[in-house]
């Protein structure tokens, strides 16, 4: 009989093994994505509690001060200086944000792919927009307002494309944008505008209005966090 | 004493027959387990998604967030995303006159696509498509469904 208490043993425990396999599979991924909410949400708690805190101490008398415990854990916790900002960076699988988005709760910025900077600079002799991600910096002619149309031909807005992780210029051809093929499209009047300037960003996107004697269009050159392309989109 | 089948020949037949259940329950528990797996999984993800999609009339366009033109029967909504997640696809459900409830698509001008999704932080305007049966009707309520959670929605009377 020792042979089938062996057997029996054995399936047993075979029994076991699996039935507690597949409930390992089942729940891991479930419970880590309930673990991921719920760290967020914490942050998102002592986020709003410390900007409130921040606001009370400016507030105040010289030598205010109050006293906040944060567990960072999970994620890192960041404090920038130079930048007066506060951030905490977690990396989670699970959908809390949709990809490249950010909602603002008063002074708080809450998103996800915030890796994007966007400011107005110079590239040699030309006032430019800057985009900048983690992999290319674009460089896009900034001329004329919405007040004050300057003249303007598409094959000038594209000024330069840095590729980070090549170190080096892309070699660029120059950029011509043309409605229905018709060459007076491609040149006229009009603005370059940066929609939303500074750091953290999930996108950002230079808007250019060309006033042809063809027809008058927009062209939104978007570059999104993450990625190593500009995505040129025209509109009427 | 009566004498039963020998003990090699019961442990045969007990190995047998456990190998028979086993095959055959076997398959039935790994795909009972796949599908449970699955199904937890994406209930928690929809969920997940649930709970952080948000968005509400923007009472600052028209009155509270509805544009309704009897005359020209035009319905315009503003709407504004005040969740973390991006949402598209949505459709009217109006009452009019008290009691008749329709669902109204939007025009394609206006609606919102899961390739120009409504972004969190961004505000849109939506406008009903063919409406036009509802000249001169009293409208009383207007309520916002979306595809991405469409158990949530927003309803504003008017």
């Amino acid at each position: 009989m020792r042979g089938v208490t062996l057997i029996s043993a054995v399936i047993f425990l075979a029994f076991t093994i699996a039935a507690i396999a597949i409930v390992y599979q089942a729940a891991v991924p479930v419970i880590n994505k309930m673990q991921a909410a719920a760290a967020i949400d914490n942050m998102r708690s002592n986020f709003i509690e410390l900007d409130s805190m921040i606001s009370e101490v400016a507030s105040e008398g010289k030598g205010s001060k109050r006293t906040i415990f944060i567990d960072p854990n999970p994620g890192i916790f960041y404090v920038d200086g130079g930048s007066d900002m506060i951030y905490w960076v977690y990396e989670t699988s699970a959908l809390i944000f949709s990809p490249r988005t950010y909602q603002s709760f008063g002074n708080l910025r809450i998103g996800s792919n915030l890796d994007m900077n966007a400011t107005e600079s110079t590239f040699g002799s030309s006032d430019a927009f800057i985009l900048e991600n983690e992999h290319v910096i674009v460089y896009l002619n900034k001329t004329g307002t919405s007040s004050s149309y300057a003249g303007l031909r598409t094959t000038d807005l594209l000024l330069a494309v840095y590729q980070k992780d090549m170190q080096k210029y892309l070699n660029l051809s120059s950029l011509n944008i043309t409605i229905d093929d018709n060459p007076d499209s491609s040149e006229g009047n009009g603005y370059t505008t940066l929609l939303e300037s500074g750091t953290y960003l999930p996108y950002a996107t230079v808007t250019s209005y060309i006033n042809s004697t063809y027809i008058p269009y927009y062209i939104n050159f978007t570059l999104e966090a993450g990625t190593d392309f500009l995505e040129i989109e025209v509109s009427t | 004493m009566r004498r039963g089948i020998s003990p090699i020949i019961a442990t045969v037949m007990l190995i047998l027959i456990v190998t028979v259940i086993a095959a055959t329950v076997g398959p039935w528990m790994l795909n009972l387990a796949r599908d449970t797996t699955n199904q937890t999984s994406t209930d928690t993800d929809t969920a997940l998604r649930c709970q952080n999609t948000a968005y509400d009339f923007d009472t600052d366009y028209a009155t509270n967030g509805i544009n309704w033109t009897p005359s020209q029967s035009e319905l315009k909504v503003k709407i504004t995303n005040t969740g973390t997640i991006n949402v598209h696809n949505f459709s009217f459900e109006i009452t009019v006159n008290t009691t008749i409830i329709n669902i109204y698509n939007l025009t394609d001008a206006t609606q919102r696509t899961s390739e120009t999704p409504l972004k969190p932080g961004q505000s849109a305007i939506l406008e009903a498509d063919s409406v036009s049966g509802l000249v001169g009707s009293t409208l009383n309520s207007v309520k916002v469904l979306n595809e991405v959670c469409p158990s949530l929605y927003v309803e504003q009377d008017v």
